[in-house]
């Protein structure tokens, strides 16, 4: 096992900057989640650690080897693609092994790998099936043996449950979780799905636009996000954002919602001045529907039962707010109602920079 | 009154047209097969009086057969089988790695260089054939059957063809590929081309009887007796004086039948692949 280093690494693609001087430790045995929008360039990150792409400028190291010259096998590393990559032509067993053949092992020593590889993933009563006689989650599971059967000093996922059904998907969640609290390998991973993310790492590492927004623990990200854009992508459903202005309230400090919305007393501890306009983000679960004290006005847009929770988007001064509710909380369409929320769990925004207040 | 089914009216439209073309096209072959059975003076006796006779040989010989088995026809078949196997054998190797590298790596002047790949298919082979005579002569090589068979290794359609079917494995298999240690040689070798059985299936084909067909190169590059290729041998039988119609259609006849034995192997890869469907 390594720990990998990224060190102020760039990537360009023609003009293009992908990547932007971004700085990233992942410590020996830790599983690190690089999350973000389509197009942010998390895949690309984690193609210039496997050696896929050459780096535009900065340092990669694994373990304490600069690897930037160093080949995808002279890295030691073992990927799992979102498309799985099975080869075609191969039997699960000759997929699994290919790379210890190539290494030069010898045959018994891969029997024993494959064995052990393939007892672990359940896949030894198909070794001789090929990648077109399996299911999505077989083929899953045979990719990750190709990747754990070489014993690699790094793990890395690109998107590799994204062709799953949600069913497979949370089941092999749970199955790459427990091989990583078993086999403690250094795993860099990347989804675009926040939940995949929240519940694997641990370390969650927000990108966008080619440069870190914020990196911590999956609970910091949710409760202490530096920015609009991490607020908004962490936490399902979404962080509600609205155009407010502060106003001094009888010596309170009130966010006055735009468009007649409604008030809202800000926690104390702020440095703000009358009159600023910021941006209000609302978490939908703290958000309290028809609360005859409430200060926020809004009538109901839609209803979308999900099982024990309910989401209702609500239209507060022009702007659509969502609600996680209880599914035994029955309301209707256009019903107009008061809006309360968790005391002091709102949170502050620049409306032109993004950055937390 | 029923109405006419509209679909079943075309379906036997269909059918009759499916059959005058393959009347049209299968008679002249028939013919001159059947022909090679009949005895010389009997091959047109019956070709201007259009009827049963012309179609149903009255009299059946071999004699024309065990001419052609007798002559240089058979150093011939023998010439053209080591020519085609040969050329098919390298042919499949450099196209192959050729449309691997088309599909595979970024390059200076890749798409400038594939249009001329495409170009050297479409380009007429009589307008090259002069150049070509020299560069084989200066190598030294006239009169031999590399003169043959290097000519028609590199073959810009086949090129086509595998950069196609390399271009539509799916980008991640070379990737898992590189990081299961895989060299690129490794991945072309045991990954790409084990895959690529149909396009080779049908690259095999199109070579085999491209070389199979060839006349005019051979009949001026390799002259020597000892080199003569089917087609030379085929109309080494016409002459400004004389024709022998017997022999001509029997050597044609089993020239057609050996082209046949690929392409009865080949064709469901030939048909796939041409229409696209690589599978």
């Amino acid at each position: 096992m390594s720990a990998v280093t990224v060190e102020g690494v760039y990537k360009k693609f023609g003009g293009m900057d992908v990547i932007k001087n971004v700085d990233l430790h992942v410590a020996d045995g830790e599983f690190v989640v690089l999350v973000g929008p389509s197009g942010c360039g998390k895949s690309t990150l984690l193609r210039l650690v496997a050696g896929l792409e050459t780096v535009s400028g900065g340092v990669v190291k694994i373990g304490d080897r600069v690897a930037n010259a160093l080949s995808p096998r002279e890295r030691n590393i073992a990927m799992v693609f979102q498309g799985y990559a099975l080869y075609p032509h191969m039997t699960v067993a000759d997929n699994i092994s290919f790379n210890l053949k190539l290494a030069g092992d010898g045959r018994q020593a891969i029997a024993e790998k494959l064995q052990a590889t393939a007892g672990m993933l359940e896949l030894l009563s198909l070794l001789k099936r090929y990648p077109g006689e399996l299911s999505g989650g077989q083929r899953q599971r045979v990719a990750m043996g190709r990747a754990l059967v070489r014993e690699p000093e790094v793990f890395l996922f690109d998107e590799p449950l994204s062709n799953l059904d949600a069913k497979l998907r949370g089941q092999m969640r749970t199955e790459i979780k427990g091989f990583h609290q078993r086999l403690g390998i250094t795993t860099l991973y990347v989804t675009h799905d926040q939940i995949e993310a929240m519940t694997l790492a641990d370390r969650v590492v927000v990108l966008d636009g080619g440069r870190v927004q914020q990196q911590g623990c999956p609970l910091e990200l949710y409760s202490d996000p530096k920015n609009k854009f991490v607020a908004g992508f962490i936490g399902s459903p979404p962080m509600n954002f609205l155009d407010a202005v502060i106003v001094d309230d009888h010596g309170r400090l009130t966010a006055r919602i735009a468009n007649g919305g409604g008030m809202l007393v800000l926690g104390s501890g702020r440095d703000l001045r009358e009159g600023q306009s910021v941006v209000l983000g609302l978490r939908p679960e703290h958000i309290r529907c028809r609360d005859e004290l409430g200060t926020i006005q809004g009538h109901v847009r839609y209803v979308e039962p999900t099982g024990a929770h309910a989401h209702i988007t609500y239209e507060v001064g022009g702007q659509a707010v969502i609600a996680l509710v209880d599914s035994s909380f029955v309301c209707d369409v256009g019903e107009r109602m008061s809006l309360s929320v968790l005391p002091g769990s709102e949170l502050l925004f620049d409306p032109e920079t993004g950055e937390r207040i | 009154m029923p109405v006419p089914d509209y679909e079943n009216t075309m379906r036997v439209v269909r059918y009759i047209a499916l059959t005058v073309v393959f009347f049209a096209l299968a008679l002249p072959l028939y013919w001159f097969v059947m022909s090679s059975f009949r005895p010389a003076e009997d091959i047109f006796l019956y070709a201007n009086n259009f009827g049963f006779r012309t179609l149903v040989p009255t009299r059946v010989t071999l004699d024309n057969h065990i001419a052609v088995l007798r002559s240089e026809f058979v150093t011939a078949l023998i010439n053209s089988l080591i020519v085609c196997i040969t050329t098919v054998v390298l042919g499949v190797f450099v196209n192959s790695l050729a449309g691997f590298a088309f599909a595979t790596f970024d390059f200076k002047f890749k798409n400038l260089l594939f249009i001329l790949v495409m170009l050297s298919f479409m380009m007429p082979f009589e307008s090259i054939v002069i150049p070509l005579y020299s560069l084989s002569r200066s190598l030294g090589i006239v009169d031999t059957y590399a003169v043959l068979i290097l000519p028609d290794v590199a073959n810009g359609l086949v090129i086509f063809l595998f950069r196609q079917f390399f271009s539509g494995v799916p980008k991640e298999v070379y990737e898992a590929a590189r990081v299961d240690g895989a060299s690129w040689w490794q991945i072309y070798l045991r990954i790409t081309l084990p895959v690529s059985g149909p396009t080779i299936g049908a690259a095999s084909l199109l070579i085999f009887i491209h070389q199979w067909d060839a006349f005019f190169w051979p009949l001026i590059a390799a002259s020597s007796p000892d080199l003569v290729v089917v087609q030379v041998a085929i109309a080494r039988n016409m002459s400004v004086d004389q024709t022998n119609w017997g022999m001509l259609f029997s050597s044609a006849s089993i020239a057609v039948a050996v082209a046949l034995l690929p392409f009865l192997f080949l064709q469901r890869y030939y048909v796939n692949v041409i229409r696209g469907n690589q599978t």
